[in-house]
């Protein structure tokens, strides 16, 4: 099935064993070192982002406009002194950051990262990756317990407690979508929505992104993703939900204590858990690698609709915002129009069959398009939104997120029974998101709730 | 052995020294949230084991359960009890005679498991008869027909299936009368119906051999002790889905054609001799376990909400009267 077909246990036992470790050192020292610069990069985008949220500049001095900051920051990490406190316990206190950045670094070998490819083949895949970010909670708790620090401790448990909270409404959408596609391989699940339309109706022609998970269930689906998304934001500790490191309550977190090249493997293994729950998000909502476009002309079109209605915005408003409302609205109805427009049986991989190289490149292009815009919107969140208190945060996990994502497997679970259900059902939901809107929103008859009290 | 078999040999013993030397540490460790960190190394090197025995999504439960809920939790209670890293009499090594004679028994009782368990168990063999030829004067002729897993010496056979596209298809017989050389194995394949509900229709399947690929492949049925002859077909690499094979014999004669197996073929209907081949152990386990296993599955949840209703009793607040 992949290219490097040598990570399959019956290539590996055939193969030259030179040759089988060469690969698999190969396969790991692309992705480490992709891993980071990936993360130093984004550090610089997160700042710079950051920066310009508050009409800041942010680093300005490495390079033209700051952009060799990272390097910098790379550098005087690795030169700094690796303090050990006196009251840590040195071994795991040393072992800690390897096991969170090993969690996060072995779920990049399920991710599909283009079509028909992943690093490893893994008929488990999505199985796997949920099953290696474990080793991250662990490393978590024990670089808490080791630093010998209040506040590295408390950061730990919080952190622990809400991760493990959250898999649950995480785990019952995913549950809900592999009822979808019958397949726990990572590869397979992107290959699924080539075809098909929402409801499960035609099976064998391509609706472009009217193919991907996202619309598969109509509402539920789409409250699904929505669901993922949230519940990834407390999976990797950022904000809204970032208590386990609340710099104003904790100082930082578990890796208060650490320093040096240590504390930057915590920080490279937080961005490439970013990327690895963006992925998954990309693989079962957003089509994996599959190209959103029908043909050259439907890319022309969206590009058009998105320039015009963008432009005609900016002359009308000369405003930032609404030009590039304007700009995504036209090409989301672009987008959503083509299929209608040109009917397809098959992905458009601009000229070549999907095992072209032109294809693997596009396959490439697209799934790091669409994860790295999940990604950004991680940030942009983060410089938007306050952070959740504790128990704010458990009732939104256990009393909103979990129903909800229980209603929603239910959901799937009818649609894929029969289309009619799917349809009714999603019908039924829109009416009752109407209803709620117009009761709580057009016609609110009682002041909100007051918040709960705690004590300190 | 093969320089890759010894390159997976050398992984496995990493591995078990790691198990060891993780267990070694939760029991004589006297500091008992370091014997809960080692317990990390036990259980992903148990995990390795299981991967190592391509039972994949053993070795994915494995990891998600013990590491990501037990563990966890274990960790959780450890650090919520106050001051319990005070106490240092965790793991005192009285009653030696006594867990000596504990570990005997497990031993022990290890060793008949492994002694006594048919590894190399294969799917109950299926009879058919070839029809012979009263012309030519070939009797007919009963076959057995079996399947074994993997390399054909080691793993068990599970019902009619083989994992990664690797097994083989055993064709036997007590006797073999003269006039016949051989066996003709073909391989067919079910395709996606047209219709919901439809029967699959079957398409001859080509596979791999060596450089090239083959639609049939004719096996000389080799003499085995008292008379009987057999032959086998080792398959690689076939693609996940159902298959249906057939057997003909092929007769000494110059320019005969082949025989079939009653009642077989490329379009027969018997189902006997249909296997399944498997991507990993997801389908399976999720078919075992949602069809023939399911009441004793579900009764067994019955012990989580025994150790639920536990927890909760030795949790709850004491009422002073």
């Amino acid at each position: 099935m992949t290219p490097l077909a040598f990570i399959s246990w019956e290539a590996l036992r055939n193969a030259p064993w030179f040759m089988a470790l060469a690969a698999i050192f190969a396969v790991c020292f692309i992705i480490v070192n992709f891993i980071a610069v990936y993360a130093g990069v984004n550090t610089l985008l997160e700042r710079k982002l950051a920066a310009h949220m508050q009409s800041r500049v942010g680093p300005y001095q490495v390079g033209p406009h700051g952009s060799l900051q990272w390097l910098a920051d790379a550098l005087k990490l690795m030169f700094k002194e690796d303090v050990i406190p006196r009251d840590t316990d040195k071994a795991l206190f040393r072992l800690a950051p390897y096991i969170v950045f090993g969690g996060s670094f072995a779920a990049w070998a399920a991710l599909p990262l283009t079509v028909g490819w992943s690093p490893a083949s893994f008929n488990i895949g999505i199985l796997y990756v949920l099953a290696v970010s474990a080793a991250v909670v662990i490393g978590i708790l024990m670089a808490g317990w080791s630093s010998g620090s209040k506040w590295s401790l408390f950061g730990a448990m919080r952190s622990a407690a809400q991760i493990v909270s959250y898999e649950v409404p995480i785990g019952l959408v995913l549950i809900g979508m592999l009822l979808v596609y019958g397949s726990l391989d990572m590869v397979e699940i992107a290959r699924a929505q080539e075809h098909g339309a929402p409801f499960g109706l035609a099976q064998d022609r391509t609706f472009g992104v009217l193919s991907w998970g996202v619309f598969r269930h109509g509402v539920f689906s789409i409250i699904g993703f929505l669901i993922y998304y949230i519940g990834a934001l407390a999976e990797t500790n950022r904000t809204p939900f970032d208590i386990p490191e609340a710099e104003s309550e904790l100082v930082a977190g578990y890796h208060t204590e650490y320093s040096g090249m240590r504390f930057s493997f915590f920080f490279l293994a937080e961005y490439a858990n970013m990327f690895v729950v963006a992925a998954i998000a990309t693989t079962f909502f957003l089509g994996g690698c599959n190209p959103p476009f029908m043909n050259h002309a439907h890319a022309g079109a969206t590009l058009t609709a998105a320039l015009v209605l963008g432009g005609f915005a900016w002359g009308a408003t000369r405003s930032w915002e609404w030009a590039a409302l304007a700009l995504s609205a036209g090409a989301g109805a672009m987008l959503m129009a083509g299929p209608f427009l040109w009917p397809a049986t098959d992905v458009f991989w601009g000229g070549g069959g999907p095992d072209s190289p032109a294809a693997k490149a596009q396959g490439l292009l697209w799934f790091f398009v669409k994860a790295f815009s999940l990604v950004l919107l991680m940030m942009w969140l983060r410089w938007t939104l306050p952070r959740y208190r504790v128990d704010q945060l458990m009732d939104l996990c256990w009393k909103k997120l979990t129903p909800l994502a229980f209603l929603c497997l239910f959901a799937i679970g009818v649609g894929e029974a029969h289309w009619a259900g799917a349809v009714a059902l999603s019908a039924a939901g829109v009416l009752f998101m109407l209803w709620l809107f117009i009761r709580e929103v057009l016609a609110p008859e009682h002041a909100p709730a007051p918040l709960p009290r705690v004590s300190p | 052995m093969s320089a890759g078999e010894i390159l997976l040999n050398a992984f496995f013993y990493v591995f078990a020294l790691v198990a060891l030397g993780g267990a070694l540490a939760v029991a004589i460790s006297t500091n008992i949230v370091r014997s809960a960190f080692a317990l990390l190394a036990v259980l992903f090197a148990a995990a390795a084991f299981y991967a190592f025995m391509r039972a994949d999504f053993v070795f994915a439960a494995q990891i998600l359960i013990y590491v990501g809920g037990i563990l966890v939790l274990i960790i959780f209670a450890i650090m919520l009890t106050h001051r319990i890293t005070d106490v240092k009499v965790s793991n005192d090594s009285s009653h030696g005679p006594a867990a000596f004679f504990a570990c005997l028994c497990v031993l022990f009782s290890l060793v008949v498991v492994i002694a006594t368990y048919k590894w190399n168990r294969g799917v109950a063999p299926t009879e058919v008869e070839v029809a012979g030829d009263t012309a030519a004067k070939r009797p007919p002729v009963r076959l057995h027909l079996g399947m074994l897993q993997g390399d054909g010496k080691t793993g068990a056979v599970r019902g009619g299936m083989i994992l990664e596209g690797r097994g083989f298809l055993t064709v036997e017989t007590r006797e073999l009368p003269p006039g016949w050389t051989g066996a003709r194995i073909q391989i067919a394949r079910a395709q996606k119906a047209a219709k919901a509900g439809d029967p699959p229709p079957w398409v001859a399947h080509k596979w791999a051999e060596g450089a090239s690929t083959v639609e049939a492949r004719d096996l000389p049925l080799e003499a085995k002790p008292a008379g009987a002859h057999a032959a086998s077909l080792e398959l690689t690499g076939l693609p996940a889905g159902k298959y249906r094979w057939s057997v003909a014999l092929v007769p000494e004669a110059a320019g005969a054609s082949p025989s079939p197996a009653a009642g077989f073929g490329a379009s027969g209907e018997s189902a006997a001799c249909d296997f399944t081949v498997e991507a990993g152990l997801s389908r399976p386990i999720g078919m075992a376990l949602m069809g023939p296993y399911l009441l004793p599955f579900e009764v067994v949840s019955v012990l989580l909400l025994a150790a639920l209703i536990g927890a909760a009793f030795l949790a709850r607040k004491e009422v002073k009267p």
